[in-house]
């Protein structure tokens, strides 16, 4: 036994150095996403309980631990912070709750309709994905320009009779805007006076600023080419079989669609779902880009606010703190999204981190099913 | 070149289960052995580990006289075929050839002379700058012998080398490894599943299932002295017909009684005489069941019966004949008939619950004139029969 | 007798007018999907036209007839003044430097490790594995102030190193050659390792050149990553000489400096940095569509 111990330790086997190499082949790997992912986070988490300001290095002399502060800062002490908080909230919600069904949507009718046997197709879906492959400073810059108040889009509008907003200088909300059409311009009683996370319940209910509206048309037509061609790809994986077996039991184009088609690729939308919200929590480049958070805070948003709060407003410990909310906030509706789609015909957790295959065997699996 | 040694060696897998056990097997210098088996007997386990491609969990591999356990594959002089041929796809027939020299350093002009020489040997000298997809199946499989000759090796290892192939060409790539291991000496361990590609081809056969030696013979002492059941039925194509037979006292000599028919023994041996009264596995190849005819003497029994199908195969046709005897439908039978013919009429008798008729194949004359529902009356060559123990399975007297 | 036959006109009459109005239908259907698709492509190229348009345009005619397809007058004004009062040339160079940097090392190190978690076997594989793919879920936006702490820590900050370094690890990048390496055969490598060669040769000479269509995958997506991203550059440095590309024409558009709105000089700029992804995309148009189809989905 000990000679065969030893023996081991002094040759190194049928299969050589493969444990000495298969380290050295993830040190790379393991070395840098230790250093700027693990490391890093560990690092912010003690600045978001700090009053690090800036200056030297939040492990040294400067920051000091304040506990839970930073949090209370932004969750329950009213001030700036707080304020500008629950406006970020608000915008970013708005933001997630009209892209996600729509990019969805629109999704899925481009990818039924690049997924129809006829010329050009290819044409159309380099067409469609084009734009989700452009720089997102470059898509702002064209969005600024169409949507600018003398641009494109005000001219077709005036070609039409109508007379187009200024767009990305107009701070009213959508919903403030359609009930200023009925005549409600001020705000009930009971909604005025409210407060939560510092802003009214009246503005609350603002809907999206006509300038966040912009940046939802846009997160729209970048996002839908991709997601084009996740359900094309399911579709495609749909045996042809299960369709004509519809079409021969007399159903229309459209019932097809929602009781043959929407049913087989149900594990697509939920990814193209849950991508779509952890996507739209963290707009930030667009922001950066494009209003910096204006008009009156209507395009600030909490991944924006949290680097603004650190980078320009040198409150360190506050913008960490944000940021971890944020991280909250994301792995909350990924969780909810889960759960609220969890179906026992779907595969176990572990393989569901595994790519295309485990997607689309979960279809095909539901395909099978349904031609029998 | 050099001799191979198994001594106990043993393959246990990390959820205890045992692909080889305890295998000893000499491999003599220059000598081409042929491992056989069903799927899952552990030939190809035993390869690998020869192979350095398995860790040996028990026991020791010597080749020539060094122990090669904890060798790593490159250290060992092997060079292996592989049943995919794992050609590298992005390199050409020559870069393919030479890979294994340019990892062992032969200086190029050498190099180059050794790769067009292999070339010559497989008949591929004009394909050297194809790639593998350029090639067809037949070639890719001379280019994947290439790359082994080519490395003049102590041991060829051969796993299923041509079971990619169309029955045609593998008859003739049979004939051409064959050729080319005799004209090199290269001593070669072969893995198949093909009972008739090891009977062709090996100098001597082992015969493995479930991880363990059945017989390990030269190919004629294999089909005329099996040591058991399995191999019985294993080697041979039809498969050997096993029948239960009551053995008894006749005169002064032995006969075996199946159904109604009592076949006198040609055979005297004293272990055989101890079965005397008890009920053993008789076997009786095809070709020991004739049509009782001129030619039947003395030296046959008979054994009656209808016959249920007839298949012409040119040179002679095999008879299906139903007979009264009750079948021998132990495990080692049916495992050495795996996806035969055989096997599966077997068990279609078995699922009847008719056990006091069998099916039994007789190799007749192409002449013959029987036809199916006809009553034959088959000869048996008495001295051709075969005895097992109905228990242990192993050979009476072996 | 006769009577099937005296119905079998009126049968085969009412069959055709079937099958032509099946035809018509078929026929309307084609025409309503071209359509569809014809304005949903004019609302998907439009924007990009414009865009190309208005460069050449002069300040005055981009914002009086911003619709118009013709400039007039045209001129190449817009880009004279990139190359002469911007920096954009040092932009291109820095973007360069990053993009070129980080694809080549992201495809050969995402690639070692892809083949250590595929094929070596080693104590801790499962573990590294799981670790990289956790690491895979946690949002980028979060990771800014991270990134910024730690590249300051390390005295990074305000260097090609900082921007560089972060980027050059992606786990859907691992994770993508983990995939393809397990789907080649294992004897291939074994052979190899029969013909003597090491670990690193088999990697290196056997396996890397198999790979390709993986690594090109990767190529491309490291590439348009890159070259499009931003946020890590706001991060990483200051100085206004480590602009890249994005940073620069981001701080173009958001500044308020200069007088007008400056449209066709943005959109100049815009469209000349788009001209690197829109090469790349039409090149290996079918393999980005089959890649990132696979890559999103994790």
């Amino acid at each position: 036994m000990l000679k065969s111990v030893t023996r081991r330790l002094r040759e190194p086997g049928i299969r050589g150095h493969e444990a000495g190499a298969g380290w050295l082949f993830l040190l790379p790997v393991i070395v840098i996403l230790g250093l700027f992912l693990v490391l890093p986070i560990a690092m912010a988490v003690w600045v978001s309980f700090s009053d690090w300001n800036g200056n030297g290095s939040p492990l040294g002399t400067h920051a000091h631990w304040v506990g839970l502060q930073n949090y209370r800062h932004l969750l329950t002490t009213p001030g700036l912070d707080q304020n500008n908080f629950g406006e970020s909230l608000r915008n970013n919600f708005y933001y997630v709750i009209l892209v996600v069904p729509v990019q969805t949507a629109v999704a899925l009718l481009l990818a039924v309709f690049v997924n129809r046997r006829v010329k050009f197709v290819g044409f159309f879906r380099t067409a469609f994905y084009f734009p989700s492959v452009t720089s997102s400073v470059a898509i702002t810059i064209l969005f600024l320009f169409l949507f600018s108040p003398s641009g494109v889009i005000n001219k077709l509008l005036s070609y039409l009779g109508a007379t187009g907003p200024s767009w990305m200088y107009d701070p009213r909300g959508l919903f403030h805007v359609i009930l200023g059409q009925f005549g409600v311009t001020n705000p009930p009683s009971s909604l005025a006076n409210g407060l939560f996370l510092g802003v009214s319940y009246w503005d609350w209910v603002s809907g999206p600023s006509i300038a966040m509206c912009v940046f939802i048309l846009m997160a729209v037509f970048t996002t839908s080419g991709t997601f084009m061609l996740l359900f094309l790809a399911a579709l495609q994986n749909i045996d042809e079989s299960v369709n004509e077996a519809a079409a021969l039991d007399g159903a229309t184009e459209w019932r097809k669609f929602r009781h043959v088609t929407v049913p087989m690729i149900r594990p697509t939308i939920f990814t193209v779902v849950t991508l779509g919200l952890i996507g739209t929590w963290q707009i930030f480049d667009q922001i950066y880009t494009g209003t910096q958070g204006s008009p009156s805070n209507t395009t600030l948003t909490p991944a924006f606010l949290s680097f603004n709060t650190s980078f320009n407003g040198n409150e360190w410990g506050v913008g960490a703190a944000l940021a971890f909310i944020l991280f909250a906030i994301i792995v909350f509706f990924t969780v909810v999204t889960r759960l609220a789609t969890r179906n026992p015909d779907r595969l176990s957790r572990r393989r569901r981190f595994l790519p295309t295959t485990t997607v689309q065997s979960g279809q095909s699996r539901v395909a099978t099913g349904g031609s029998r | 070149m050099a001799a191979i040694t198994f001594d106990s060696v043993t393959k246990t897998y990390g959820d205890g289960f045992r692909a080889v056990s305890d295998l000893d097997l000499d491999v003599a210098d220059g000598e081409f052995v042929v491992l056989v088996g069903p799927s899952g007997c552990g030939k190809t386990t035993a390869l690998r580990m020869l192979a350095g491609l398995e860790e040996i969990s028990g026991g020791e591999i010597r080749i020539g006289e060094r122990v090669v356990n904890n060798l790593p594959p490159r250290d060992r002089d092997v060079a292996m075929v592989f049943q995919n041929y794992a050609l590298y796809p992005h390199m050409t027939v020559a870069e393919n050839i030479g890979f294994a020299l340019r990892m062992r350093k032969v200086p190029k002009p050498e190099a180059r002379k050794r790769i067009e020489e292999t070339a010559r040997i497989i008949g591929l000298l004009d394909h050297l700058d194809r790639k593998p997809r350029q090639l067809s199946g037949g070639q890719r499989q001379r280019v994947a012998m290439g790359r082994a000759i080519v490395r003049e090796p102590q041991v060829f290892l051969m796993d299923e080398p041509l079971s990619n192939l169309d029955a045609k060409l593998r008859v003739q790539m049979r004939a051409e490894i064959s050729r080319i291991q005799r004209q090199l000496r290269v001593t070669t361990v072969y893995v198949t599943h093909d009972q008739v590609e090891a009977m062709t081809m090996g100098d001597r056969v082992a015969v493995l299932r479930r991880g363990v030696l059945q017989q390990f013979d030269a190919p004629q002492r294999l089909y005329e002295r099996p040591a058991n059941l399995f191999v019985a039925s294993f080697i041979g194509s039809p498969a050997m017909n096993v029948l239960e037979a009551a053995l008894e006292r006749n005169g002064d000599g032995l006969a075996a009684r199946v159904g109604s028919s009592v076949l006198p023994l040609a055979d005297r041996r004293a272990e055989l005489a101890g079965y005397a009264g008890r009920r053993i596995a008789l076997g009786i190849r095809p070709e020991a069941l004739g049509e009782d005819d001129a030619r039947s003497n003395g030296n046959h029994g008979h054994l009656p019966g209808v016959v249920r199908a007839v298949e012409a195969l040119g040179p002679e046709q095999l008879a299906h004949v139903e007979v009264e005897a009750t079948p021998v439908l132990a495990e080692d039978v049916l495992e050495g008939l795996v996806d035969t013919e055989e096997a599966r009429e077997l068990a279609e008798i078995k699922s009847d619950g008719a056990d006091a008729r069998a099916l039994v194949v007789a190799r007749l004359d192409a002449s013959t004139t029987v036809r199916p529902d006809e009553r034959v009356d088959l000869a048996v060559d008495l001295r051709k029969l075969h005895f097992f123990d109905l228990d242990s399975g192993a050979a009476i007297g072996a | 007798m006769s009577g099937s036959a005296a119905t079998a006109v009126p049968q085969r009459e009412a069959r055709l007018r079937s099958e032509s109005s099946a035809v018509r239908r078929r026929r309307i259907g084609t025409a309503l999907t071209y359509s569809v698709l014809l304005a949903i492509a004019v609302v998907y190229i439009f924007p990009f036209v414009i865009a190309v348009v208005t460069a050449f345009k002069t300040e005055p005619d981009a914002t009086a007839n911003p619709l118009s397809l013709v400039p007039s007058p045209a001129t190449t004004t817009a880009f004279h003044q990139l190359y002469k009062d911007q920096d954009f040339l040092v932009w291109v160079k820095n973007s360069a430097i990053v993009t070129l940097s980080v694809t080549f090392l992201r495809v050969f190190l995402d690639s070692l490790a892809g083949y250590a978690l595929a094929r070596l076997r080693f104590r801790g594989r499962g573990a590294a594995f799981a670790t990289i793919v956790a690491v895979m879920a946690v949002p980028g936006v979060v990771l800014l102030i991270p990134k910024f702490l730690m590249i300051r820590q390390l005295g990074m900050y305000d260097t090609y190193y900082g921007m560089i370094v972060p980027l050059l690890v992606d786990a859907a990048g691992v994770f993508i050659m983990k995939n393809f390496f397990e789907s080649i055969p294992v004897s291939v490598e074994e052979s190899a390792r029969i013909d003597g060669a090491s670990i690193f040769r088999i990697y290196w000479s056997i396996v890397l050149p198999m790979a390709r269509p993986a690594l090109v995958t990767i190529f491309i997506l490291s590439f348009q990553g890159s070259w499009n991203e931003l946020a890590q550059f706001i991060i990483s440095a200051q100085s206004t000489s480590l602009n890249t590309l994005t940073k620069g024409v981001a701080q173009l558009a958001s500044g308020q400096l200069g007088v007008g709105n400056r449209y066709p000089l943005k959109l100049a700029a815009s469209v000349l940095m788009t001209i690197p992804v829109a090469i790349l995309f039409f090149v290996f148009q079918r393999r980005i569509m089959n890649a990132s189809a696979g890559a999103v989905k994790e």
